[in-house]
């Protein structure tokens, strides 16, 4: 097969680490199914990404630098994976029942990865504050009350959470 | 770069104020007013303001309650991501629920310490069998949550000491369920086994008592340390000390406290997890050796048992503020 001239470094990492990549991540989550998709989306995510495409053939520390890769891989699907669960589990919690298609599924969980991810950083007081309001839709006196602080602080938390997500939004819209 | 942002950030900032006024309850007509003025004053707090729609919708096109209680199950389980991003530590058997649980705190004695679903106080001692059959004791002093999933359990130790036997099934054989101990400096994973954790100030000491145990600590780079039966550690955000257990770690749990050629001060200090209430030694004998076996639900008797055995005498000012002081005391002399 005819490999473009910028991806034969990458398919030169790929032939000399891909077995020990794999090896290495099974070691760290015991299970070869596991580890065999990790290390391929290891490979996928530095195709994907055309800086780290170019510069492979100046990397001194080919297998650091591919766990470096593999574990962001690794943490996005804990990530995914966790947030998941823990909607699965806040939908049996509901008293009614709720009905939603697997499309809506995929969506909403899409949009909860989203805010889990702009609201991470912020203080438990704050992304508190700002969920209870935008979510649950309560007023801020019942928030205030609930996180044993005054309402202008919930006022600050709101004001703090939503610059802290308009940050986050402009930077990844650039 | 930081220079042309710079007003940019400014505004985005204003958006952010006008939209935690408008979201209060007791907004007023002026201030709706106010902001449309504001809106109209430059395309760019309009520009700004579409930020803040966008947001708006997307918080708003998932189903309120069930979205807020995912997020919350999520956060308590801890998946911070910069957290996690740090170290390698999440790389733990093989489901993934759990993840990381700690925050970065300068003790493991952070504000939930006081909302921990389990605690205990001085001198109480409780022990817990989990659905899985694994038994939990939680020795005086301690705080810590526990965060069941049908896959893993997960606990998070504030303070205090635990001891863990893993549960096995019917036939002898180990449970598959996951478990993990994450403390303010990392996890505590164990491989089928009996250990005790224990949060101190700065650090995270753990004994293995039987098969082993891995360690990882939250800034390590990934490193994962392993510990065998007999084998105690300190576990620091960054790296894992080991040395051998010269104690009993867990002759807590049959209420013993073993001391092997300890200096009484550090006596004194693990028998004070064990009472109400201050006890102190004199800095002129805190170097004192001392060996023995001491009962903690009666520290009475273990008072009286250093007194019998050391050349010290146990002054109480009440029964809530116990000094040891020398028996040959030179303020005594004076008097």
């Amino acid at each position: 097969m005819p490999v473009s001239a910028d991806t034969r470094p990458l398919a030169r990492m790929y032939d000399a680490h891909h077995g020990w990549l794999r090896s290495w991540l099974q070691r760290r989550t015991g299970c070869s199914w596991q580890a065999a998709d990790l290390a391929q989306d290891t490979f996928l995510r530095i195709l994907a990404s055309p800086q780290s495409t170019a510069r492979i053939a100046e990397i001194r520390e080919p297998r650091s630098f591919l766990t470096t890769i593999a574990r962001r891989v690794w943490v996005d699907f804990v990530r995914r994976d966790a947030l998941e669960k823990a909607w699965l589990e806040a939908l049996q919690q509901q008293s009614e029942p709720v009905v939603i298609s697997a499309e809506e599924q995929a969506l909403i969980l899409e949009t909860l990865l989203q805010i889990d991810a702009m609201l991470d950083g912020l203080g438990e007081k704050v992304s508190q504050a700002f969920l209870l309001s935008q979510l649950e839709g309560l007023r801020y006196a019942e928030i205030a009350r609930r996180l044993g602080v005054s309402v202008s602080s919930v006022k600050k938390y709101m004001a703090k959470a939503t610059e802290h997500c308009l940050l986050l939004m402009c930077e990844d819209g650039e | 770069m930081d220079n042309l942002r710079q007003p940019r950030v400014e505004v985005l900032r204003s958006a952010a104020r006008w939209y935690a006024l408008l979201c209060s309850e007791d907004v007023t007509e002026r201030q709706r007013q106010d902001h449309s003025l504001w809106l109209d004053a430059n395309p760019a707090h309009q520009q700004a303001w579409q930020q803040v729609e966008k947001l708006r919708e997307q918080l708003q096109s998932v189903p309120g309650t069930p979205a807020f209680e995912a997020l919350r199950i999520k956060q308590l389980q801890g998946q911070s991501r910069r957290t996690v991003l740090r170290g390698l530590a999440l790389f733990v058997g093989g489901t993934a629920v759990g993840g990381l649980a700690w925050r970065q705190a300068p003790s493991g004695n952070w504000v939930d310490s006081w909302t921990a679903g389990h605690r205990t106080g001085r001198g109480e001692r409780r022990e817990l069998t989990l659905s899985d059959g694994t038994r939990l004791v939680l020795n005086a002093a301690t705080a810590l949550d526990l965060v069941e999933t049908p896959g893993s359990l997960m606990i998070r130790l504030y303070e205090g000491e635990i001891f863990i036997r893993t549960g096995k099934r019917t036939d002898g054989s180990v449970t598959s369920r996951e478990l993990q101990i994450h403390t303010a400096q990392g996890i505590v994973l164990p491989l089928g086994t009996a250990f005790t954790v224990r949060q101190l100030d700065t650090d995270t000491q753990v004994s293995v008592i039987e098969d082993s145990v891995e360690l990882i600590p939250v800034q390590g780079n990934g490193k994962i340390r392993q510990l065998e039966a007999g084998q105690q550690a300190r576990m620091s955000a960054k790296e894992v000390t080991v040395s051998p257990s010269t104690v009993q770690a867990h002759s807590w749990t049959e209420g013993m406290l073993v001391a092997v050629d300890w200096p009484l001060e550090r006596l004194v200090e693990e028998l004070g997890r064990y009472r109400s209430g201050i006890l102190r030694c004199d800095t002129a004998i805190a170097g004192l050796r001392v060996s023995g076996t001491f009962p903690v639900d009666d520290t009475e008797r273990a008072l009286q048992a250093i007194a019998n055995g050391l050349p010290v005498r146990i002054q109480r000012v009440t029964d809530f503020w116990v000094t040891i002081k020398p028996l040959a005391d030179p303020e005594m002399k004076n008097i």
